[in-house]
Order: C-alpha cells, then structure tokens, then sequence
C-alpha cells in the first residue's frame, strides 16, 4: 500500500465470501508477561474512542460478520469474515479498532474475571496441564511460551499497561495484510483510503531476545487423582522449517505419528486400543523447533506408552522403511498438499504459513520434490541423525 | 447456487453429483441412515462403535486407510443420533479408488473378533477422554437422561456408560451392517472436480450388484409430553458451577424449526446477542453462556447453558435467564435484530459453500431429509420469518413445564 503495508491476496473464488486478516509483530514474545500481549489483542473488540463493545458486536454481525483476534505466539491478527459486498461498510470499523481502541475498565475486568474461570477449568484437564508443563520445562519460566499462568496473574493486568503495548505495536509498519475469496474490483483502494496512510506509523519496539534453559534428558510424572487417562508429551530438540533437512524429517515424521496411517497410530490405537488418538509432529516456531508427541491413554498404560514411543522411533533407525509404505506416505502426502492449495482460503493459509519465516511458496516446490525423491535410506540416516531419544523431554500427567 | 443431479440405482441407492471443475479434489460422501437413535436402551453407543469398526477392513480390502492413503486421499466419519456419515477427499483424478473402498465395504466388512476388541478400547478411550476425564464431562448425559423420558435421544451418541460398548459381541455387529448398510439405506454423493455421466456409470459399475434389505420404516414412539418442570443437582470436583437448561423444541421438518433456529441465535450467537450482553456483559453473572438447539429429525432440544462468574448463586443466573427468555414472550424483537440473525445465517450458509465437503455432505443431508432443493433455497425459509412468528414461538418454548434443569455444582 502506499505506506508500504505489504497485502498478499488470493483473489479467486465463485462465492461471494471473503476474509481480510490484519498481522501484526505482536505476540507473546513480545512481552516476558504474555498475557499483556494476549489481553491487548483480547480487548480489541471490547471499545474504541467511538463504539462501545456492544456496538462493535451489533455493527460486525448485523452484516453476518465475524470478526476475530487472536494473539499467537509471535504475531497478532485481527481477521474479518465478511460477505464480499459488505467489506465497505465493515471495514471503518476495523480501522477504528487499530487505532482507536481505549480499553475499557469495565470490559477488562469482565473479560479478566471470566478468564478466572476459564482458567479454574482448564487446570482440571490432564491435556492443558502437560502441555503447560511441557512448555514451562522446555522454553523455561522466564520465556513467554514457558510461563506458567496462576490467578494472580490476571491481578496484575491493567489498562495503562495494554494500551501502553498497544500504542506501541499496533503500527502500520508493523503490519501485513493477508486478503483472500472474492475480493471486491476497487479493493486496495478502500484500504489505502483507510489504511494507507502516514496516521498510524510509529517506532516499533525492539524486539526481546530470550535464551533457553540448557535441554536436559527428563521424564516427569505428576499425580492428578482420580484422572482415568494419563497425558503424555514426549519431545526431541530439533530445527524449524527453514531446515534443509526439513523436508526430508517432514517425511519421516508422516510416517511415525503424523497421518492416521502412521505406525503409532496403528501401533497405540489400532492394534492395542490404548487411546482415542495419538499423533506427532514437527512443532516449527519462528525461532525454534522440535519433535513432538502427543496423546491421552489408558491411566494404566502411561509407561508403556511411552516405551512404545521410543521402541517405534528405534525401528526407524534400525530397519529402512519398506517400499510399500513409503509410497502409501508419499501418495498420501501429495494429495493433501493438493487440498492444501485448493482454494483461496487454503492457499493464503499456506502462503501464510511461509511467509511469516521470509520463504516463498517455493518451500512446497521443494517439499513435493522431496516427497517424490527421497529414498528409505535417506530417511533411516534422518532418524540417526535427529531423533536421539537419550535426549528426550517425557511429560506425564495421569494417574 | 449449488449444481447437481440426482439418480436411484435399481438396488435404492441414491446418487448424487455436484460438478465443480474449479478444484482438483473430489469428495465421496456416503451417509447411512442409521443413527443412535435406532440403538436400544441397554445397548447404547454401538451406532458409534459401528462407525469405527468401518475403518477395520472390509470383505476385499484388509487396509481401508491404506488403500486410500495410497490414492493421496483421506476419510474420516462421524455418528449422530439420526445418520452415520462416512467421506474421503482425494485427488479427483483417484476417484475410482474411492468407489472401490465405499462400495466394498457396503458389500460386507471383514468381522473379526480381535478388531472388535481392540476397536471396543479405542472407543471406551474415547468416551474417557471426553466424558469422564473432563471436568463436567457427564452434564449432557445427565441432561438428556432428564429431558427424555422414553425417545432414544435419552443417550448421547457415545454411549450412556462404558459398559454397553464393552459388552458388544460380533453378532450384533453383522447384524446391525446387514439390517442398516445396506443401498437402500445410502445416499451417495460425488462432488469436485467429476463429470455426472462417469459417476453415474462408476456408481453402477461398483455398487450397482450389492443386494438391498428389507429394512422396515423405523418406529420410534414419541416423547412423551413433558408436563412438569424437572429439575437435577449433580455435585462434583469441579471448580465452578454450572447451569444447564434444555427445553423440547419441534422436528428439523417443522416449519417451525427456522423460528427455533432464529430464536436460538438471537440469544446466544455472537457477542452481540441478548444473553452475552446482558448476562455476561453486564450483569456479570456467567463466564461463558451459550445457546444452540440439537437440530434432530425427531422432536429436538434448544439448551440454554452456562458457567457461572464467582460469588454468584445459581439460583439467581437461572433467574437472570427466565428474565430474559420472558422478554423474548412479551416483547416484540426489533426488525434490525431479527435481520441480523437472517444476515447471520446467509453469511453462514455462504461460508459453509466454500468448502466442497460441506457440498457433498449437505446435499446427502437435505435428500434424507426428502428435500434436497434446499441445498438452494433453504434462505427463503428463514427471510419471510415475522417478529410475530419469533414472539409465537418462543412463548410455545419457553415455558417452565417445558423445561429440564441441570444445577451442576462445585462440591462443597
């Protein structure tokens, strides 16, 4: 735009629907507390200097709208689900939300309090708690994916604080704009006309830098009474998607945990009928990344679980995959990214998902050249290399 | 404008195709008409544990999963009280592999004692993980077994207890496949990226020879009227109150049941509706609040549910919610709300039109219903809705002895 917002749309589409997703560098990491940059992005729907909360939500889903904030862990987005031909009349709306938010005192301590007890109620959940602890053990109580929230937390939160964050990284030059569907003819016209220009820029803070604790080989076990299913985390430290040998690990993956034709699925599902679902994945962050497993089983099973886990990740250093199966993965594989790239909503999630590290859409050039080319042995010399599991994260919630 | 055609085979299969050469996919969506509501009351849950035993193989195909993986494509399903609904996405190219996998296992499934097993831990895990091992996991079973008295919407889908899925024997699942998936009971419908004439063709090729049943039409004695208010109070470790209410609402055929649909999104959809704003925002008496109704073929349920904010007695959140269901039976709603729940649901129906799975499933849905036009023109039931209409109905719905409360309290 003519301030230099870059927008990267897909206009394509038969449906007169569309979606307009506001980024901004202004996630958890940008605060050591996280929950400063998770309520500012919360209280975006809750007032500005002209609408109140309530006619934010009358004016947004009079026209069948929805709009959305969600703050992740390195940016924030502010997303609007509209009917192409009522974008115009929504979107002055949303331009006062980036820049005239207020915070409401009354707003935030509603939304605090309910907070509260959500809160209250995700700690009863054997998932929320071994994913909490995971991250507490793995990034450490100083880093803001590591934190631990407690209830006085929320005490803690106030108004000055989050429009303070919010002044500050709710900038033009903080931001990206991602348009996808049916997009209206005169479309970057109306966002320049309310987006483009020089009102909402500002220095940007610069952006912390956190080191993590030194990863140490654990397996830790929590009571939680009378829990019938035991949660179980299990991670190896490992690249993000930037990796040259990503691609390669994404296979292996696939294979392991990451479709429902992977060997611990058959292994821990199909075959012993110890859980609902189990799965692993490549966690990629911006700054990090990691291989990870997780699942909910039997309370009884938690450990054999778990020796299953690192019996399967064994087989693949030990046996090459057989031909068969890794044609069924790589089939697999290029059919969903085939559904992946099927429509405007699909290719700006996928676009999007690269993005964010600098890539190109290049990235799945690559991945499906990898998916066709790479062989059994170059998988097996993957799991040597990568996946030691002596140096491992086990995390057990249960019972 | 959703395209299609629709054909019978001479077995009773109904096919349905949607042409959209814009994508490169095609989905197979097959729904059988079969549901928890065909299960009997000591043996619950098994429509569901069917649904997984799909996945175990059929008479010509050891690896359902496999097989499909290998086309690039992936399936799933899900159970209802009222359908069973199976679909696979894949290449558009690989379709015919698809009609291989669907086609052999409505032929006949491999029935095998150990998958049952195995299958029977999965689905108790399962129902743990959702019902047991989460704080107020049991509210809808509790809820439901208070509202319906004797109509099979008593048990959730999953199951009333972990028992009855334990103790189900092969028997009954050969039974149960030979009774209900069979052609006659299917609605078949291709959709993406395929030509009607090939499908058409396909559909005869591979199902074409599979034998129909001679299912009879399903008997399900009403529910009773309710006469009287009833109320439960479950104590448990959980560490906030909760109030859940349920109210019995018509059949999804009834003309009326757009009114219902309108009158649930005025109280609970979005941040802008009545119960948000004023029992959340304002009043501050809940920390969440919802409303939805269930939808169901036969006579369903709107819910009204709720956990509470701290310091706040039960007693005086319910108040708070007859309060405002009174004003729904006194007041006319206002023209400009009752257009934005309209908006709503036309920008829903949009949305829900992106996807081609929502294509596929829903033509099934709106044929088993006997109305498949209303994959079209479902919108013109909701715009011709009066605030009269809303106000009728809402006074025929929102009455004490219509109603089934559920206190579910923190233990003291």
């Amino acid at each position: 735009m003519d301030n230099g917002i870059p927008v990267h749309a897909f206009n394509i589409g038969v449906h007169e629907v569309m979606m307009i997703k506001f980024v901004f560098r202004a996630g958890k990491w940008f605060n050591s507390q996280p929950l400063l940059p998770s309520f500012t992005c919360r209280m975006l729907r809750e007032g500005t200097s002209n609408y109140t909360t309530q006619e934010i939500a009358n004016e947004v889903e009079f026209y069948g709208a929805t709009l959305k904030t969600k703050c992740s862990n390195y940016f924030s987005y502010v997303t609007l689900y509209s009917l192409t031909r009522h974008l115009p009349a929504i979107l002055p709306l949303i331009k006062d939300i980036l820049i005239n938010s207020n915070f409401p005192e009354k707003e935030l301590q509603t939304i605090l309090q309910n907070s509260r007890q959500n809160l209250l109620v995700s700690k009863e959940k054997v998932g929320f708690l071994a994913d909490e602890r995971f991250n507490n053990l793995y990034f450490g109580e100083n880093h803001p994916y590591g934190k631990t929230t407690s209830l006085k937390d929320y005490d803690e939160i106030n108004r000055e604080e989050l429009q303070a964050f919010y002044k500050a990284n709710y900038k033009s030059n903080n931001c990206q704009i991602y348009l996808a569907g049916k997009l209206p003819k005169d479309i970057i016209t109306q966002l320049n006309q309310l987006f483009g220009g020089d009102d909402w820029s500002g220095d940007i803070p610069k952006v912390p830098k956190y080191t993590l604790p030194t990863f140490q080989h654990l397996r830790e076990y929590t009571n939680k009474p009378k829990a019938v299913q035991a949660a179980v985390r299990f991670a190896i430290p490992l690249f993000n998607k930037t990796h040259t040998d990503f691609p390669q690990m994404f296979i292996l993956n696939t294979i392991l945990g990451g479709y429902f034709g992977s060997r611990l699925v058959a292994n821990l599902r199909e075959n012993k009928g110890y859980t609902y679902g189990i799965y692993s994945t490549i966690v990629s962050y911006l700054q990090y990344g990691f291989f990870y497993v997780s699942t909910e089983v039997k309370a009884e099973v938690w450990e054999e679980t778990l020796d299953e886990i690192i019996k399967e990740i064994n087989r693949l250093k030990e046996d090459v995959v057989e031909r068969e199966e890794l044609l069924v993965v790589r089939n697999y594989l290029l059919g969903s990214l085939l559904s992946n790239v099927d429509g405007a909503f699909n290719l700006i999630s996928s676009f999007q998902g690269v993005n964010a590290y600098g890539m190109t859409l290049d990235f799945y050039h690559q991945l499906v050249q990898a998916i066709k080319t790479t062989s059994n042995e170059q998988l097996q010399t993957m799991a040597k290399t990568y996946l030691n599991t002596d140096q491992s994260l086990q995390v057990i919630i249960g019972a | 404008m959703v395209n299609y055609q629709k054909f019978q085979l001479d077995n009773g299969l109904r096919v349905i195709v949607h042409e959209d050469e814009t994508t490169p996919m095609a989905v197979v969506n097959v729904l059988y008409d079969v549901g928890s509501r065909d299960e009997q009351a000591h043996k619950t849950g098994f429509a569901h544990l069917f649904e997984h035993l799909m996945f175990r193989g059929s008479v010509n195909v050891p690896d359902y999963d496999g097989a499909l993986h290998m086309a690039g494509g992936e399936c799933n399903a899900f159970t209802s009280s009222d359908m069973t609904n199976y679909y696979d996405h894949l290449p558009a190219s690989n379709l015919e592999t698809a009609f291989w996998l669907e086609s052999d296992r409505m032929l006949s499934l491999n029935f095998n004692e150990a998958f049952l097993k195995a299958e029977k831990g999965v689905v108790c895990e399962e129902f743990k993980e959702h019902y047991i091992n989460q704080p107020y996991g049991d509210a809808w079973h509790q809820l439901r077994d208070l509202s319906y008295q004797q109509h099979p919407y008593k048990w959730p889908v999953i199951g009333k207890e972990l028992a009855h899925i334990e103790q189900v024997e092969l028997k009954e699942v050969k039974d149960f496949f030979f009774r209900y998936y069979r052609p006659n009971n299917a609605i078949l419908t291709v959709a993406g990226g395929v030509k009607a004439d090939e499908v058409l063709e396909k559909a005869k090729k591979w199902f074409g020879d599979i034998a129909p049943s001679d299912l009879a039409a399903r008997q399900i004695s009403p529910e009773p009227k309710q006469e009287a208010f009833r109320k439960k109070t479950v104590e448990a470790d959980v560490p906030v109150d909760a109030l859940y209410m349920c109210f019995h609402i018509c059949k999804r055929l009834d003309p009326e049941f757009y009114t219902v649909d309108l009158l649930s999104d005025l109280l609970a959809s979005g941040n802008s509706s009545r119960l948000t704003q004023s029992l959340v925002k304002e009043k501050q008496l809940f920390s969440t609040l919802n409303a939805t109704h269930s939808g169901s073929f036969d006579n369903g349920s709107l819910f009204v549910y709720g956990k509470l904010a701290p310091n706040v007695k039960i007693e005086t959140a319910e108040a708070a919610i007859w309060e405002e269901l009174e004003r729904l039976k006194t007041e006319v709603v206002g023209e400009r709300e009752l257009e934005k729940v309209i908006n709503k649901v036309a920008s829903s129906i949009a949305f829900s039109d992106i996807n081609i799975g929502n294509r596929a499933f829903y033509l099934a849905y709106f044929d088993l219903l006997g109305m498949v036009d209303a994959i079209n023109n479902e919108m013109e039931k909701y715009i011709h809705i009066t605030t009269d209409q809303l106000q009728t109905v809402a006074q025929s719905i929102f009455r004490k002895e219509n109603c089934s409360t559920l206190y579910y309290l923190k233990k003291r």
